[in-house]
């Protein structure tokens, strides 16, 4: 009895130190740089989070990045009258939006890239088509310069580092997760089944990172 | 004579190993077509975007390239700009007038109909071919 109050501590050290680090997900656009500080060279860690955007929502109304503060999100491009991969990519992402529904944290962000034709009215009827409720998944429009900047410049810039062939990306289904300070922290492809259940496994992840 | 009835039986073969046209297959490749076409739409509006950046900013065009007339640019890029939004407007028309639940109680009109889309979509994306090698060409030349 005694040995075993003598031991305790360290069990207890052992025990602590064996513990799993909890799962972090990688950043998809994250530079890293040396810089000198008092003489000495260091590693700085640039993020490329996402910029301010404003666009309108499905109901007129203004959505700016500052709607998506304190919450993770999901993002996407897409036009009403495709008739090939959105449909399948949404609905992939009505299931996880189903998953996320009573989660205030849980955003989602539908740009559309058809900006002559997808006017708010026309993405109303087609969310209520898809059957969201609520404001948590915003169908988004803005001028064509605005979308593709955000789209080329910032959301598929980590789907496009991946891979070889130039160009066509906003169209191929990526959805795009994206933390609570703005950062990229995933890409998955929306067709497909097993990468969408990663998506929500990978959400789970996020909304325990502190 | 053998011969003959070998090159017979190969004909026969080869005839009958030919996938007919159906709803599907014809669906199916149309369905192709407008996926490239969309990956081409993007360099079709990237394209767009360049030379709206171009046009905004001639004096920076004129001193990269000295030798440019800047009225005689500016036309050529407008009217790049018209034929590349007039071809995008095709594109466009054409998704918002294609059903693609289309069908007939006739198979027969239902496979008229995939296949008379099919044609003016292959139109288009002849157009969106020629459009983006000029406009890339121009665009080269000015980097």
């Amino acid at each position: 009895m005694k040995n075993l109050f003598k031991y305790l501590p360290i069990l207890l050290v052992f025990g602590f130190g064996c513990k799993d680090e909890p799962k972090r997900l990688p950043f998809l656009q994250m530079e890293t740089t040396q810089k000198t500080v008092n003489g000495k060279v260091v590693e700085d860690t640039i993020f490329r989070p996402i910029p301010a955007f404003k666009l309108l929502n499905q109901d007129s109304v203004e959505v700016t990045d500052k709607d998506f503060d304190n919450s993770i999100y999901v993002a996407d491009f897409f036009f009403t009258t495709c008739p090939t991969i959105c449909p399948t990519m949404h609905r992939n992402l009505f299931k996880v939006y189903q998953k996320f529904e009573h989660n205030p944290t849980v955003k989602f962000a539908s740009h559309t890239i058809d900006v002559k034709y997808d006017k708010p009215s026309v993405m109303k009827a087609y969310a209520k088509k898809l059957g969201i409720k609520g404001n948590n998944w915003q169908f988004l429009w803005g001028t064509r310069d605005q979308i593709y900047a955000l789209a080329e410049r910032n959301y598929l810039v980590a789907v496009t580092e991946d891979n070889k062939a130039p160009g066509g990306f906003v169209h191929q289904g990526y959805l795009i997760l994206v933390d609570k300070q703005k950062r990229i922290r995933g890409a998955y492809d929306g067709t497909d089944d097993a990468e969408v259940q990663k998506l929500m496994t990978d959400m789970d992840t996020l909304l325990k990172e502190q | 004579m053998k011969n003959l009835i070998q090159c017979l039986f190969l004909m026969a073969m080869m005839v009958s190993c030919t996938p007919k046209e159906n709803n599907d297959n014809v669906r199916a490749e149309l369905m192709k077509f407008h996926d490239q076409l969309m990956m081409d739409n993007e360099t079709i509006i990237g394209n767009q975007m360049k030379l709206d950046t171009l046009l905004r900013d001639m004096k920076g065009l004129k001193t990269k390239n000295p030798a440019i007339d800047t009225v005689k640019e500016k036309e050529q890029i407008n009217k790049m700009l018209v034929r590349l939004t007039t071809v995008e407007d095709q594109m466009n028309d054409w998704m918002h007038n294609f059903n693609a639940d289309f069908k007939d109680s006739s198979p027969e009109v239902t496979l008229q109909y995939f296949k008379t889309e099919r044609e003016k979509i292959a139109a288009i994306a002849k157009t969106y071919q020629q459009e983006i090698n000029s406009s890339n060409v121009y665009l080269n030349q000015k980097k």
